[in-house]
């Protein structure tokens, strides 16, 4: 045996650094870095004899020692850091990262590229349901506004990654929805339209690298025309918007970066010059109309930036996906808990917002819900 | 519990090992038994008992054959066979029968066998063959029986081979635990089955995994949807995720063994560089090749047989070898594929193929096995039978996209596979597995092996951690 020293000092080390986890544990317990993004907490193992029988209480127990020791977010950073660098890989659900760094949704690009399309008969059954659900809300004197947003995909489709950016675009389900909404003379406010108009001159950027949603400037632009169309189909005059500047810089704010946070990195994608703006609301008595607006999640930026008290009524509701109803006065509720006559007679407009990428579920029953009423 | 899991690497091995050292050398048996029944009690809580008792019977059968005269020897080896072989049959492949009986009924109309689903329990396969081997050496009087229960409990429950092998045969292991009192730790063996279990956990979690998701990937798409090309690629990411995974684990295993004491038998190598179906046995699951051919082909007959006894003899060995690796049709269809090749290299092929170069006999062998693997990984034969279909009727042009770590990966793994053709390199790999002599040697291997285990580890932190960008989409 030769170097036995040497050979002992190395499997010393060894043992240093693989009880290095459980020396941490005891000695920090709090986790070192915090992971962002949305994932599940396992619950804490519940010994019984049952639990431990079926093998549930170690299934549990593992989970939590692997996933709350100390240092894992920073293995987990490092991981993610590394892979990025080595293969561009990008450690969030649903995200592929295309040239020019942009980050995409894998759903949103298969969908742009009418990979998983709907069809022109379930569209047409569809689009019929939403007409007869506007005139059954115009029968109760409410106004039916439809917006479609414009997603990162149709924006940057240059920048797909491979095999998407190599695959010729089909039919998809934007397509047929505007084509069956023209033909049943629905009338719709198409924002990708006026982001296309803007792609130039627009002095900002309207996507984030690292954002899922248009950036918020992208959003204010586009809440500017979204409020135009809403006077000219309610013929009514709704409180104005002043821009008094905006904050420009390099850290994106929150949700501009929201996927990038996801990624779990050491060191963040670097992001363009992104701009805030500062918005002054212009109330010369104008009546704010009571709306229910029932959506994705590009409603979220409008939402946040406080589009309820400012442009709508106070108690104006924001049914996201039909699921959960956020407002300005307490926490996301189940839409189930509510009743929706009772809201409908509340309402002046009802809206429905939705992003080109996302008809694939949409109206999501909402129109149903409103069918059934009587 | 995962060898190649976070909790086992940095919660179990670590506690285990610092109480295995610590321990007298009179004592290490038993700390290592008790820590094989902690683990396989920790993840098979409701088996641990049908193994312990089984064992249990098993040691005082051995007694007995070594104790009794031939004919009531031939007799206790019958009941220790039949138990065991019981065992094995009802949870591994009562499902199965029962699933095909009711077809048959279901087909001549009449009702299906109501019957609740057995659980497997886990490493059935490996200790039924285990304990077999025990009772059938000491039958053979190849060895003694053990005298302690717990050297005994020690040889099935050893936790590196519980699970997954290497299916070590009694009286290559018989020593080993009996004279452990004269085992002393010798660091030259815990840092080479420590550099041997990382390299193991390497190919496992850094290759195996991830080539891995491509082979699900292709055999998770409907057989409509693949193209030739597709066909080829999934199949020969199956055909190294296999490699990687298992040899892998045997790799950890071994150096687990190693670290406390025991030499395992070799169970890989290097089977991708075969010439024929013939060598690849020789050197794909070396363990399970060498007990059937102790304990089910020689006393079938062996060679010692006519020619058409012998072919016989193997085909149903590799018949018995397909089923044992598991409880459905596709897998009793890869042995006989698999047995049948071997009557074939014995009938012909061989002689013919020996007018070939290396170029050629090693790549042919190659795609042979790969026909293979896809009966083992297909989900059922029928899907098997479409996949070849696809593999050869070229289909589709379209190139499929794969991710440069996926290329990268599936270039290295071929170069693992191949390299080891060439004499020279062959060298080198046992070396790799060696602490090493000189000053230089020893750093830069232990610096890779920690580079090595630092990237296994945050593999394993990140891998199943895919978080949404919010909760509701």
């Amino acid at each position: 045996m030769k170097h036995t020293n040497l050979k002992r000092f190395i499997f010393f080390v060894f043992g240093i650094i693989i009880f290095l986890p459980l020396i941490v544990d005891e000695i920090h317990h709090p986790q070192w870095m915090v992971l962002d993004g949305a994932y599940n907490i396992p619950a804490p193992p519940v010994f019984n004899r049952e639990n431990w029988m079926n093998g549930i209480y170690q299934k549990d127990f593992e989970n939590n020692k692997e996933t709350k020791f100390s240092l894992r977010p920073l293995f987990v950073r490092l991981r993610n850091q590394l892979y990025l660098n080595l293969w561009g890989e990008v450690n969030v659900n649903d995200q592929l990262m295309g040239k020019n760094r942009l980050l995409f949704s894998i759903v949103g690009m298969r969908r742009y590229l009418g990979m998983d399309c709907l069809g022109r008969d379930e569209v047409k059954k569809r689009v019929l349901n939403i007409k007869t659900m506007r005139d059954k809300l115009e029968q109760k004197h409410i106004k039916f506004v439809l917006v479609i947003d414009p997603s990162r995909q149709y924006f940057y489709r240059d920048y797909f990654p491979e095999p998407y950016a190599s695959t010729p675009v089909k039919m998809n389900d934007y397509a047929l929805f505007k084509e069956q909404l023209n033909e049943n003379n629905i009338d719709f406010l198409d924002l990708t339209v006026f982001f296309d108009k803007i792609r130039n001159s627009a002095k900002y950027p309207l996507y984030s690298n690292t954002g899922f949603h248009w950036t918020t400037y992208g959003a204010e632009l586009a809440t500017d025309t979204f409020i135009k169309y809403i006077e000219e189909r309610t013929h009514t005059k709704l409180p104005g918007r002043e821009w008094q500047g905006v904050d420009v810089t390099d850290t994106p704010r929150k949700p501009d970066d929201d996927i990038g946070l996801a990624m779990n990195l050491l060191w963040n994608i670097k992001e363009p010059m992104l701009a805030y703006p500062n918005i002054k609301i212009i109330n010369n008595g104008e009546k704010k109309p009571n709306v229910l607006v029932m959506g994705d999640s590009y409603f979220n930026n409008m939402f946040d930036r406080g589009i309820f008290g400012n442009i709508f009524s106070d108690s104006s509701t924001f049914w996201y996906y039909n699921m959960t109803v956020r407002s300005k006065f307490h926490e996301d509720r189940k839409t189930q808990s509510y009743n929706l006559d009772t809201e409908l007679k509340k309402r002046d407009i009802v809206i429905f917002m939705i992003n080109n990428t996302n008809f694939n579920g949409f109206p999501f029953d909402f129109d149903k819900r409103i069918l059934e009423l009587p | 519990m995962l060898f190649s899991s976070n909790f086992f690497i940095l919660y179990f091995l670590p506690i285990f090992f610092l109480v295995f050292f610590a321990s007298p050398a009179k004592l290490k048996n038993y700390v290592a038994l008790l820590g094989s029944v902690i683990f396989y009690a920790w993840g098979a809580p409701k088996f641990i008992f049908i193994l312990t008792g089984s064992t249990l019977a098993d040691f005082f059968i051995a007694q007995f054959i070594a104790k009794s005269e031939t004919r009531q020897r031939r007799l206790w080896l019958g009941l220790g066979i039949f138990l065991n072989v019981s065992l094995l049959c009802y949870f591994k492949y009562a499902n199965f029968f029962v699933r095909n009986m009711d077809h048959i009924l279901v087909h001549f109309k009449h009702a299906p066998i109501h019957w609740a689903e057995v659980a497997l329990p886990i490493g059935i396969s490996f200790f039924t063959f285990h304990k077999l081997s025990y009772l059938i050496d000491v039958y053979r009087k190849a060895d003694k029986p053990l005298q302690k229960i717990s050297d005994y409990f020690l040889y099935i429950m050893l936790f590196p081979q519980l699970i997954a092998g290497p299916i070590i045969r009694f009286h290559e292991i018989s020593n080993q635990i009996a004279n452990r009192h004269l085992v002393k730790d010798k660091i030259d063996d815990m840092l080479a089955g420590l550099l041997r279990f990382i390299i193991g956990l390497a190919k496992k979690v850094l290759i195996a995994n991830v080539i891995g998701q491509e082979a699900d990937f292709v055999f998770g798409t409907g057989i409509h949807d693949l193209t030739t090309i597709n066909c080829w690629i999934g199949i020969l990411a199956y055909t190294f995720q296999i490699y990687f995974d298992f040899s892998g684990y045997s790799d950890m295993a071994i150096g687990l063994g190693r670290m406390m004491g025991f030499v395992f038998p070799e169970n890989f190598n290097n089977p991708y560089i075969s010439q024929n179906i013939t060598e690849f046995w020789r050197r794909w699951h070396i363990s399970l090749s060498n007990w059937m051919r102790d304990y089910l082909y020689i006393p079938l007959g062996g060679n010692r047989v006519s020619k058409s006894r012998t072919f016989f003899n193997l085909w149903v060995v590799f018949l018995i070898s397909g089923l044992w690796h598991g409880a459905a049709w596709n897998f009793i269809i890869w042995g006989v594929y698999h047995g049948t090749l071997l009557i074939m290299d014995r009938l012909f092929f061989l002689k013919l193929m020996s007018k070939a170069g290396k170029i050629i006999r090693t790549p042919l062998t190659f795609i042979l096995i790969m026909i293979g693997w896809v009966f083992f990984r297909s989900p059922n034969l029928r899907y098997a039978l479409g996949f070849l279909k696809r593999m050869f009727v070229f289909s589709g042009k379209e190139m499929p996209f794969l991710s440069s770590h996926l290329l990268t990966l599936m270039l290295l793994a071929t170069l693992f596979c191949f390299v080891w053709s060439n004499k020279k390199l062959q060298s080198l790999q046992m070396q790799l597995y060696q602490p090493g002599n000189t000053v230089f040697g020893i750093l830069v291997k232990s610096s890779f092996a920690i580079g090595a285990f630092w990237l296994c580890v945050l593999e394993l932190s990140a891998s199943g951690f895919n978080p949404f960008i919010y909760f509701r989409f």
